[in-house]
């Protein structure tokens, strides 16, 4: 099987300015992305795509193998567009509007997606000896209309960003978080902890992964912010925050992100979504 | 040579005999010396007396100014005593909001025991030691006493300011408390080990679920902002609420959420309709209060019946 060169960015990248899909579509949706190997590592194994034609957004943290990270966050990039495309072309459309959050398909055909995207890089890994291991995390993100869902595996981050709030939507699958749920060690102490790169659950190390989802209704203004722990635990919510607000345009979030957290020491591969829904 | 004596004669009339006497010299210059002597003394001792008779006349206005200052020492004294006892008051009252408060100050606890005993006496109890004023005590003592008193003030003005803050603190603290049942109902499962409704397990049940009928109001137990309201997996629609102070509530399986993330809530806001969303039996609310990210029983925090 060949493979194309793990830091290579196997991502669709750049600016876009897309609005919604269908007439009944009030919000429309502004993205920005990028990646950056960070200032310790010598490749970049982050994936990240950015479609604006379906809305949906995706932060991947490939891990394990010398080429098997970046291979197993490509392939979920990939798989996951291409999943989400396919059930648009079904007869079980997701992307139909409903009026209720929690009747939408979107969630159930986001999760389906992820964990095609698991068994594919789990089949991958089996197939060829040098990326046995590899798995990534998936944060993943689709605006639907006034509808925004998740869905989540690993330390990848979604934030939301609503005026003065800034707030995790997702819920890191690490020891760390466990250890704080158990109260074994206080969230201050995790920051610091030796164990903050282990996560309990990843995407294509098994066959099967449980995933996360998550939705809810937007506002105009809402930013929705992407990222891989790179990021996160570089910098602090508040300063997330205090970029996102400051920033000219959208468009300077992401390289301003992740020039940030190079100044504070770049430990990680960077990469930052972030996705504004306007009137 | 002059004559060594002097002969006086007496010659009385008539009858009677010249009575002749001999007088030394030497002897008169003795007598003239003793008179002189005599003189003089006379003269010092005027003197003296004269000095004397106007200390005395003095002395009366002294012995006045000292009356005077002493019931002015007298009154000073009185008013210290007074400071002294309203400190030992404002100490009193001190003591008892830190007792309540359980606000410890080790430092100040140091400062009030008995820190430099006398030898053979009993260190002053805290509540007498700026009263234990005597008549026998000197200015200087008294000067001593006011510094201590000065010291003391101050630093109770401290701590006092100390409480104040804390207590401003607590109010707020206490709002934040999520004190209050959020939803009427029955308690079907309570916090902690339990079986698991769909697969039978033996797991860990993070909340309180309270069966209620479906639409019942959900209220906000205490003052916080909504961090976040949507889908969420198992919890179906599940308000958060942060209430600051590492306190965060979990309001699970709602059919309606009224409230979006970024709202400022109080106790008593109506936030939600109790529903049956997400990984759920029937119409209930899972009521689930984190701090610091551990997942508490929440009764521990609802303080009425």
């Amino acid at each position: 099987m060949s493979l194309p060169h793990p830091w290579v960015s196997h991502s669709i990248l750049g600016v876009s300015n897309t609005a919604g899909q269908t007439a009944a579509s009030r919000l429309k949706v502004v993205s920005a992305g990028l990646t950056d190997v960070g200032r310790k590592r010598n490749h970049n194994e982050d994936s990240f795509l950015l479609d604006d034609e379906l809305q949906l957004y995706v932060v991947a943290d490939g891990m394990g193998g010398h080429a098997g990270g970046g291979t197993a966050s490509r392939i979920a990039v990939e798989t996951i567009d291409k999943e989400l495309r396919r059930a648009r072309e079904g007869k079980d459309n997701p992307f139909l509007s409903v009026p209720n959050l929690q009747d939408s398909p979107i969630p159930e055909a986001l999760r389906t997606a992820v964990e095609k995207a698991c068994l594919a890089i789990y089949t991958a890994a089996q197939e060829d000896p040098r990326l046995s291991g590899m798995g990534t995390t998936v944060i993943s993100l689709v605006v639907r209309e006034e509808h925004a869902f998740f869905a989540h595996v690993g330390d990848s981050r979604a934030y939301l960003i609503r005026g003065d709030l800034i707030q995790q939507i997702s819920e890191d699958h690490s020891l760390v978080n466990e250890q704080i749920k158990a109260g074994m060690i206080t969230p201050e102490e995790a920051k610091h902890s030796r164990y903050k790169n282990i996560i309990t659950r990843s995407v294509g190390f098994e066959e099967e992964v449980q995933v996360d989802v998550m939705g809810l209704v937007s506002e105009p203004g809402d930013v929705f912010l992407l990222c891989s722990d790179g990021l996160a635990n570089m910098l602090e919510d508040k300063e997330i925050h205090e970029v996102v607000a400051k920033a000219p345009g959208l468009e300077s979030v992401p390289k301003r992100l992740i020039d940030f957290a190079n100044d504070r020491g770049g430990d990680d591969n960077i990469t930052v979504i972030v996705v504004r829904v306007e009137a | 040579m002059a004559k060594k004596s002097f002969t006086l004669m007496v010659i009385p009339d008539h009858d009677a005999p010249v009575k002749r006497y001999t007088i030394q010299r030497s002897f008169l210059m003795q007598v003239g010396m003793g008179l002189m002597l005599v003189v003089g003394l006379g003269a010092g001792a005027s003197i003296h007396y004269f000095q004397v008779a106007a200390d005395a006349s003095e002395n009366r206005i002294l012995r006045e100014e000292n009356l005077t200052l002493r019931s002015q020492l007298k009154s000073v004294r009185e008013r210290i005593e007074h400071i002294g006892s309203t400190l030992d008051r404002v100490e009193r009252f001190d003591q008892k909001l830190r007792a309540m408060t359980l606000l410890s100050d080790p430092q100040r606890n140091l400062a009030m025991g008995p820190t430099e005993p006398e030898a053979g006496s009993q260190a002053p109890a805290t509540d007498t030691q700026f009263t234990q004023l005597t008549t026998t005590e000197t200015p200087k003592l008294l000067m001593g006493r006011l510094d201590k008193l000065s010291a003391e003030a101050t630093r109770q003005e401290q701590s006092l300011q100390e409480l104040q803050a804390y207590f401003q603190d607590q109010k707020s603290l206490l709002a934040s408390t999520p004190s209050i049942w959020p939803a009427r109902g029955w308690v079907t499962s309570d916090f902690g080990q339990r079986l698991d409704p769909y697969t039978a397990d033996r797991v860990m049940h993070s909340g309180l679920d309270i069966a209620a009928p479906h639409g019942k109001e959900v209220f906000c137990p205490s003052d916080g902002t909504v961090v976040f309201a949507g889908l969420e997996g198992g919890y179906g629609n599940v308000i958060v609420v942060d209430h600051g102070y590492g306190i965060k509530t979990r309001y699970g399986h709602l059919a309606k959420m009224l409230v979006k993330a970024g709202d400022k809530v109080k106790r008593g806001s109506l936030i939600a309709a109790v529903g049956n969303t997400g990984r759920s039996t029937g119409p209930h609310l899972h009521y689930e209060v984190r701090v610091n990210g551990i997942p508490q029983n929440p009764r521990k925090f609802i303080l009425e019946e």
